[in-house]
């Protein structure tokens, strides 16, 4: 049992009110509120110890640069990596992929092999896929899901070939709420790297998954992990990727210049070691700690517990969502029963069988103080596939309550009044 | 509701104006919000001295999407004149919508306006 009153005091921005109403905030998978420890450790850090890292000769560097490699421990302890040199701070999980597909991808690619992904990914884990395969004359296949986002094991098995060189899946869809089995997935991964040789690897999209739950990626049996500050209660600016260490070893750098250099002539340069040469020019110092202070948070709270809170709230949502069938209906997405979904829930609204958009919908809640999203979600493929233009989220963090739920549905049941 | 879902917008999005095709169009133009799947087609019947004879639209989006094309495709069939509707700014949607649309939804306020230019550039 976590305790919300005590979290939701420690979250200033919980106080206040929107169109006259106190927030309710069901957007957390967009990105998170900040509890008073991490906005007072960025504050701490730019008053009292900044200082540009490494290679410094006085106390204020000495300090940030300290601060700044603990934090790089504690964020790789949280997430279960055994090394902290493999994990490259990035500004968020689309940063982190592109630099996979950057700094390995280039070298890795080649005409004729092929990127597994599914369709029902964010458009970071698609895009940058589909311009490496552009530049290199490779494919990208896309594994189909079920109806609630499930992949089919055996379709991976059949839709891995000699070929394949990636596999690239999220852990938690931020649209259908979709948990995908990481450990079964690169089992079946693994069983086809005994044939072929080096490949493929696996890349998981964490974003939706490490604010949530417990991950320990150490028994996840992936090669690269990406994952957000800003969406576990972090600062913006700062995210994490995990790579495999004898990988990451091997992968040329993604941004070139100082600080990830060995040595510089003017004939040519040599780059650093890890962790340094995925550190190119002034990183951001202050939001690693920030994202260091909202790890200690939430490990505080325990992951578990997290969990446990999300999912009853989760439940609770569908339960009341499913009950409104008046003139009003909602038609929700995802897998049925809240166990197998992350804290989220993506719908659309009919009005005398009428659907209202999307857009229509988040306003009105909006004017009742009640924070969601809607459009596609950066999932365009998947809404595309089941033919819809926008749908509503409410999704769900540490600072929600069974009130905050009741809001929303009250909200919602403002959709009839307004379209009477 | 005070604000944004006043009367005569529901009454334009539950009865919009003019919706429909022209099988004789002059100009034809489409455009969409991808970020929202909001889309508008534009039908134009403009005359050989550039006023505009008929205009017929169809689509699917919000209420506000919807109460804009339908509010606009009165205005251009009253304004009827080109030169003059080519000058219909983002601004003047807003207000014809009761000047309470935020940046959020501005994109939906002057979809039509933004196919309806597209329109009258080909013609």
């Amino acid at each position: 049992m976590i305790d919300v009153e005590g979290i939701r005091k420690d979250f200033p921005i919980l106080k206040r009110k929107i169109h006259g109403k106190p927030l309710v905030y069901l957007d957390n998978a967009a990105t998170t509120q900040k509890p008073r420890q991490v906005i007072d450790a960025l504050v701490d850090f730019y008053e009292r110890h900044n200082a540009n890292v490494h290679r410094g000769s006085h106390t204020l560097t000495d300090e940030a640069t300290t601060m700044y490699e603990d934090a790089r421990k504690t964020v790789a302890n949280f997430v279960g990596a055994s090394d902290p040199k493999e994990i490259v701070f990035v500004r968020n999980t689309t940063e982190a992929i592109n630099l996979v597909a950057y700094s390995w991808g280039r070298t890795h690619i080649g005409k004729g092999d092929e990127i597994l992904i599914s369709e029902l990914e964010h458009h970071s884990n698609i895009v940058p896929w589909q311009m490496l395969a552009k530049e290199k004359g490779a494919t990208v296949k896309y594994l189909r899901v079920d109806s609630e986002g499930k992949l089919d094991s055996t379709t991976l098995r059949d839709q891995l070939t000699n070929k394949t060189k990636l596999v690239a899946l999220s852990n938690v869809s931020n649209f259908l709420g979709t948990i995908n089995p990481i450990e079964k997935i690169a089992e079946v991964v693994k069983k086809q790297r005994k044939v072929n040789g080096l490949y493929p690897l696996l890349l998981v999209d964490g974003a939706q998954a490490v604010p949530h739950m417990s991950v320990d990626i150490a028994s996840l049996g992936c090669d690269f992990y990406a994952f957000s500050g800003h969406k576990m209660y972090g600062p913006m600016g700062v995210g994490g990727l995990w790579v495999r260490r004898d990988i990451l070893e091997s992968m040329s750098p993604f941004l070139t210049g100082g600080g990830m250099i060995l040595k510089v002539t003017m004939e040519g340069s040599s780059f650093a070691d890890l962790p340094d040469r995925f550190d190119a020019g002034t990183p951001d110092v202050a939001d690693a700690v920030g994202l260091a202070a909202a790890v200690k948070y939430l490990g505080r709270i325990g992951m578990e517990k997290v969990r446990k809170h999300e999912l009853e709230l989760t439940e609770y949502a569908l339960k009341k969502l499913k009950v409104i069938d008046h003139k009003l209906k909602v038609k929700i997405f995802g897998p049925e029963r809240a166990e197998e979904r992350g804290g989220l829930v993506a719908f659309t609204v009919y009005l005398n069988g009428q659907e209202v958009h999307g857009h229509d919908v988040a306003q009105i809640l909006d004017s009742e103080g009640v924070e969601v999203r809607s459009g596609h979600h950066c999932t365009m493929p998947m809404h595309i596939k089941l033919g819809l233009a926008a749908t509503t989220r409410a999704s769900f963090g540490v600072y929600n309550t069974k009130d905050d739920v009741d809001r929303f549905i009250d909200a919602l049941a403002k959709v009839e009044h307004v379209f009477r | 509701m005070s604000g944004l879902y006043h009367d005569i917008i529901l009454d334009h999005y539950k009865n919009p104006r003019n919706v429909g095709e022209l099988s004789d169009a002059t100009v034809f133009a489409k455009d969409e919000n991808t970020s929202c799947g909001d889309e508008v087609e534009i039908y134009l019947e403009v005359s050989n001295k550039k006023q505009v004879k008929m205009m017929k639209w169809k689509g699917r989006g919000c209420a506000i999407s919807t109460a804009a094309a339908s509010m606009l495709s009165e205005k251009v069939i009253e304004i009827g004149d080109t030169e003059k509707i080519v000058n219909i700014t983002d601004h003047d949607m807003s207000e014809m919508l009761g000047g309470d649309i935020s940046s959020a939804r501005i994109k939906c306020a002057t979809l039509a306006l933004v196919a309806l230019k597209k329109a009258l550039s080909r013609s």
